[in-house]
């Protein structure tokens, strides 16, 4: 049994690319004289052709509904001609009620409608304070003047001494705007696992930084659980479903 | 935007990617596709889509980095031997099988077969593994993520956690297939 598992640890590292040159060859080998192990080795291999093929399968699922929608839309232009050209006016006012809200529709543009960085309330700065201040207040002031670099730096710097809520979020606010969106999720996860404040606001953040990147689906799945608090950001979140939607 | 970026893009991003690629080229595409082969409007539509996937999984599996010649010369290259392939292998008249075309297409080496009987048990177990497993896993194999952008995407604390989800997951695949296995006549499986 105990071997029986070491070499299905061993076939799953081969496929993860975990193996080094020599672990490799061995495998190899031991592939063309041991019936047994070249059956683990063929299930694995299914199992995992199995798992891409499902992958493979949702993309093209995609794009068929893609096709549908760009099939139908053209087929009812074809025969409604007519109508469209008497209709003319008509269908000028409702394009423009229809079709100018629908191009926001587009993950990135509505990121770029909806995001704005969260204000510092966190921390009091003074305007043109001494600048050989704190670190923290360095921070905080740079955040509050738009030098959303630095304050990326120092924030980073900040979290190392002493992790607190405010500064994660700030720290992720100021990577979203810079279009770091893989440091910003970490950012705004860690607010959510590791604190029990400021979960809401994290939550916008991270679905905005998924929208950013694309992930419509993990961005809605986020705003639905926002949409149903009773916060600020509620209301915000309805409505950017449903624009998704 | 250049090529390259796109193609860094699609590496990162996800099906909005997939959409855009799939929209930017599939007029010229047809259009072209239907005069130089002759083909239905389906049909060219089967292979366009084809095509679109092959382009995606061969960035997102890191064979094709950058781009000798541009992105569209490269998709329609693809589709012409696609087309070249399916008729080569069929009647002119037959249309393309396009999840068959697309599971041979996945195998690393060409020389190899996929047990079918295998690969049916292996799909309908996958089905029943429930989630976070199969997101987790897809993401990983097909989606080729890297513990990193799991840990972040799936909400775990850090990479080593999502390493450790996603072996408990194939072992629970692998359980469930030994089971499913179990129950089927050995003379039905080779």
């Amino acid at each position: 049994m105990k071997g029986h598992l070491h070499d299905t640890e061993l076939i799953e590292r081969y496929f993860d690319n975990a193996l080094s040159a020599r672990e490799t060859e061995d495998l190899k080998e031991r592939l063309k004289k041991d019936f047994e192990f070249q059956k683990l080795f063929d299930q694995e291999k299914v199992l995992i052709h199995s798992v891409r093929f499902q992958g493979v399968k949702k993309d093209l699922d995609f794009l068929k509904e893609i096709e549908r929608s760009l099939s139908e839309k053209r087929s009812t232009q074809i025969k409604r001609l007519w109508y469209y050209y008497a209709a003319a006016a008509c269908i000028g006012l409702i394009a423009l009620i229809i079709f100018l809200p629908g191009a926001e529709k587009d993950p990135q543009a509505l990121y770029a409608a909806y995001f704005q960085p969260h204000p510092n309330v966190f921390e009091p700065t003074l305007r043109g304070g001494d600048p050989s201040r704190n670190l923290r207040s360095r921070a905080f002031q740079a955040y509050e003047g738009g030098n959303y670099e630095q304050a990326a730096g120092l924030f980073t710097e900040l979290a190392k001494e002493n992790k607190d809520a405010g500064v994660l979020l700030l720290l992720g606010n100021s990577n979203l705007f810079l279009g770091r969106t893989v440091e910003a999720k970490r950012n705004f996860t860690d607010v959510i696992v590791d604190f029990d404040q400021l979960d809401t606001e994290a939550k916008w953040y991270l679905s905005l930084c998924h929208l950013k990147s694309g992930e419509t689906t993990e961005a809605m799945s986020l705003l639905k659980e926002v949409a149903q608090t009773a916060t600020f950001y509620a209301p915000k979140a309805q409505k950017l479903l449903d624009e998704l939607r | 935007m250049t090529d390259d970026q796109i193609i860094a893009q699609i590496r990162n991003g996800g099906q909005s990617e997939l959409e855009w690629i799939y929209k930017a080229y599939r007029s010229e595409f047809l259009h072209w596709i239907s005069r130089e082969f002759h083909c239905s409007a389906d049909d060219s539509k089967d292979i366009y889509q084809v095509a679109v996937i092959i382009f995606y999984e061969n960035v997102r599996s890191g064979k094709l980095e950058h781009l000798a010649s541009s992105l569209k010369t490269y998709l329609f290259g693809i589709g012409k031997n696609v087309a070249r392939d399916q008729m080569r292998k069929a009647s002119r008249n037959t249309s393309i099988h396009q999840e068959q075309w697309l599971k041979e297409y996945l195998i690393d080496e060409p020389e190899e077969k996929v047990d079918e009987n295998l690969f049916t048990v292996a799909k309908k177990v996958l089905s029943t593994l429930g989630q976070p497993c199969q997101q987790l896993i897809e993401l990983f194999y097909y989606q080729k993520r890297t513990m990193e952008e799991i840990s972040v995407q799936l909400r775990y604390k850090n990479a080593d956690t999502a390493k450790n989800q996603k072996c408990k997951c194939m072992a629970r695949l692998r359980a469930l297939f030994e089971k499913e296995l179990s129950t089927i006549p050995l003379n039905t499986i080779t």
